[in-house]
């Protein structure tokens, strides 16, 4: 596998599984904020577990290459964002996502995308889903490629001590 | 230099009052524009966030829909109209002793509560209650509790499904169990909660809680003649849990109950308090309203069960509800409400069926005033924001309608707010089964933290409306085993409702195969469970035996 090292470190949304009570505070938190977009997807494994699914603004975002209208773009910290008047509804996106995170707007024809928040970001605040967390699933960390090989991380965005449950 | 409104306050939701703080662009743009509209950030000095019922909180507050004039007999009318209508009929009801009651929420201010009971004073009744009925039985509990040493506890016992109910609470719990290696936390309930899929978990059977901890404390105080079962535990786990709980140098306990959860709370309270003693634990209870500590122990006196007593019986005419709309949180007003001459509410809303007199109210930030804390301190809510329209705090409504009933100023004898003492020994020492032959099932109140689905829920008023019709969880296991159709009618003793069946994969928990989970924000689902006093004479709806009806 190859591995990608060094100008990839980022801050980014880490889920910590073992932590998550699914109260979905991170979903209402974006979707107050986003004018009443679902941003977020949501995984749900079976009928215990339930967790929210975020972008994970891939370095070689494979949204952002498919997208014929280039309504998706990769801003310069990282941040991939999606414009809603560019966007025409191929849905090209949401078949070229390897993680199945977007979600797509069937009343307005177009996908909503995690977009990180970046007006807290600019204030230099976390993004909200995080800020709002109950349980403290979710941080907003640096994150590295590297951190693949760390035995609790799943992608380096997902940390993962499945014993805690048991 | 910048015009951004920015107001420090508490989320008012529930009685875990996290912090929160509210901006907007400019108090001069048009009513309901971006620039006037209030944003929710979160105060990291909490450190616990916000949950989806505070964060919706907001969205109560941002509503075009709120209530904004008041009513009196249907018409709109200013506030001083509806008062000045209000007081004849007032007082021809407060000539006849105890003829009208007053019932208020337990997510107002001690400062309203003095007023309301000053209020209730003058108008000639003892018939002063407190709601939601559920908190009621816990008034006679003085919480030992810290955020701080509850983060640092070695060993947590809940009773009751915290994580639904105050989700906040989960991130110094979790943080308490991974702290260290062998913390422990250990879930009581009668079916698995959020909290049991973290927890050590006992599954008691509905109905049996309270002769559980009947039998655990008499384990505890020295009786080793344990069966080899206790409602469905196994004596070697209760016998692990005794040590457990003797074994731990900063354990807590915590109780929460919500509607048709658990029936005899205070009975679970007393045998709770007793344990945490035995045991040296600390132990507090989490009531659903903001306030409802405070409150309730201003009132000072249990009185919910002979206020719906007296109006079952018709001894009453009028009824004054602070804080609420009384079709919603008493099942079956509408049949006791059809002889009240005079029924008089303060809501942020209007509901289905209206009272004779509403008077738009204060709601959550737009409040001034103290409340008590978990950690029982008395706890400043900070500068609310401006209120909508023309709105009126209670405080101030009491105020007002206590100058035209006396012609004098309202003045609230303020005195520190006492536990009440807990009234008898209760004893419960036999176990209630809730099936039989003619009931097979038992229907459980349950709350979801996010009441649906993603939250969308959030965009409505009142909570039933993103699933227009009350639905239920049953184990799919039973709904094959009986082929039930996508729609099923239950009964219980107390009522009947023709009821969804929802998919169980929005349940994030396994139900047994005897239990069916109601979420209770839908009025006809409060309807199966019955309002009426359990053993310790407390209104307080449990969980209910049922049938289903093909």
């Amino acid at each position: 596998m190859t591995k990608r090292k060094g100008k990839n470190k980022e801050k980014r949304v880490v889920l910590d599984v073992d932590r998550c009570i699914s109260c979905h505070a991170c979903d209402v938190a974006c979707y107050e904020s986003h004018s009443d977009k679902f941003s977020l997807s949501r995984a749900k494994f079976d009928l215990t577990i339930d967790l929210p699914l975020h972008c994970k603004h891939c370095a070689d975002a494979a949204c952002v290459a498919v997208c014929p209208v280039e309504a998706l773009e990769k801003r310069d910290d990282g941040i991939v964002c999606h414009n809603n008047f560019r966007c025409i509804g191929c849905l090209s996106c949401t078949i070229a996502c390897p993680f199945g995170v977007l979600s797509v707007n069937r009343v307005r024809h177009i996908i909503s995308k995690c977009d990180l928040c970046y007006d807290m970001l600019d204030e230099g605040e976390d993004p909200r889903c995080v800020q709002t967390c109950t349980s403290g699933a979710l941080s907003f960390e640096e994150v590295t490629y590297e951190d693949e090989n760390e035995r609790d991380r799943v992608d380096g965005r997902i940390k993962a001590k499945p014993w805690r449950r048991l | 230099m910048s015009s951004v409104e920015e107001y420090r306050t508490k989320c008012t939701f529930c009685s875990v009052q996290d912090d929160a703080i509210l901006k907007r662009k400019s108090r001069e743009a048009a009513l309901f524009e971006d620039g006037s509209l209030f944003k929710l950030y979160y105060d990291k000095k909490s450190k616990r966030g916000l949950c989806p019922r505070g964060n919706f909180t907001l969205e109560l507050l941002n509503s075009p829909y709120r209530l904004k004039q008041a009513e009196l007999f249907g018409k709109n009318c200013s506030v001083d109209e509806a008062i000045k209508g209000s007081i004849p009929e007032l007082k021809r009801i407060i000539e006849k002793k105890n003829n009208i009651a007053v019932l208020i929420s337990g997510n107002h201010t001690l400062e309203e509560a003095y007023l309301a009971k000053t209020l209730s004073k003058k108008l000639n009744t003892e018939l002063f209650g407190l709601f939601p009925f559920e908190d009621e039985a816990l008034l006679s509990i003085k919480n030992e509790f810290s955020f701080k040493d509850l983060s640092e506890s070695d060993l947590i016992m809940t009773v009751g499904d915290i994580f639904s109910l105050s989700p906040t609470l989960a991130k110094p719990i979790l943080d308490a169990r991974n702290n260290k290696r062998g913390n422990r936390l250990i879930s009581l309930d009668i079916l698995t909660g959020r909290v049991s899929l973290f927890a050590e978990h006992f599954n008691i059977e509905p109905g049996y809680i309270s002769y559980f901890l009947s039998v655990f404390l008499d384990y505890l105080e020295g009786n080793d003649k344990l069966k080899e079962h206790v409602a469905g535990i196994s004596a070697e786990k209760i016998k692990g849990l005794a040590d457990s709980l003797r074994q731990s140098e900063n354990g807590q306990i915590l109780f929460s109950n919500s509607f048709g959860h658990f029936s005899n709370p205070y009975a679970i309270i007393n045998k709770l308090s007793k344990i945490s003693g035995i045991t040296e634990n600390k132990f507090a209870v989490i009531p659903i309203g903001q306030n409802s500590l405070g409150i309730g122990r201003i009132i000072g006196e249990f009185n919910n069960k002979k206020i719906i007593d007296a109006m079952r019986n018709k001894k009453i005419e009028g009824l004054i509800v602070l804080g609420g709309d009384p079709f919603e949180f008493i099942p079956g007003f509408e049949d006791m409400f059809g002889y009240l001459n005079f029924v008089l509410s303060t809501a942020f809303f209007k509901g289905v069926n209206s009272s004779e007199c509403i008077i738009p109210s204060a709601f959550s930030f737009e409040k001034r005033g103290s409340v008590i804390s978990l950690e029982e301190k008395v706890v400043n809510l900070g500068e609310p924001v401006p209120a909508v329209g023309n709105v009126l705090s209670d405080g101030d409504f009491i105020s007002k309608l206590f100058s035209g009933l006396t012609g004098d100023k309202a003045k609230a004898k303020v005195s520190s707010p006492k536990v009440i003492p807990f009234m008898r020994e209760i004893s419960d020492n036999k176990p209630s089964s809730l099936t039989n032959k003619k009931y097979p099932f038992v229907v459980v109140g349950i709350s979801l933290p996010f009441h649906h689905d993603k939250g969308e829920i959030t965009r409505r008023i009142k909570w039933n409306e993103e699933k227009k019709e009350p639905y239920v969880f049953i184990n799919p296991d039973t709904v094959r085993e009986l082929s039930l159709a996508k729609e099923v009618e239950i009964e219980t003793s107390n009522g009947s409702g023709v009821f969804k069946i929802e998919d169980c994969s929005d349940l994030p928990f396994y139900l047994p195969l005897n239990v069916i989970a109601a979420p209770v924000h839908f009025q006809r689902s409060r309807k199966l469970f019955s309002v009426e006093p359990d053993k310790s004479g407390f209104l307080c709806p449990g969980a209910e035996k049922a049938r289903i009806k093909k």
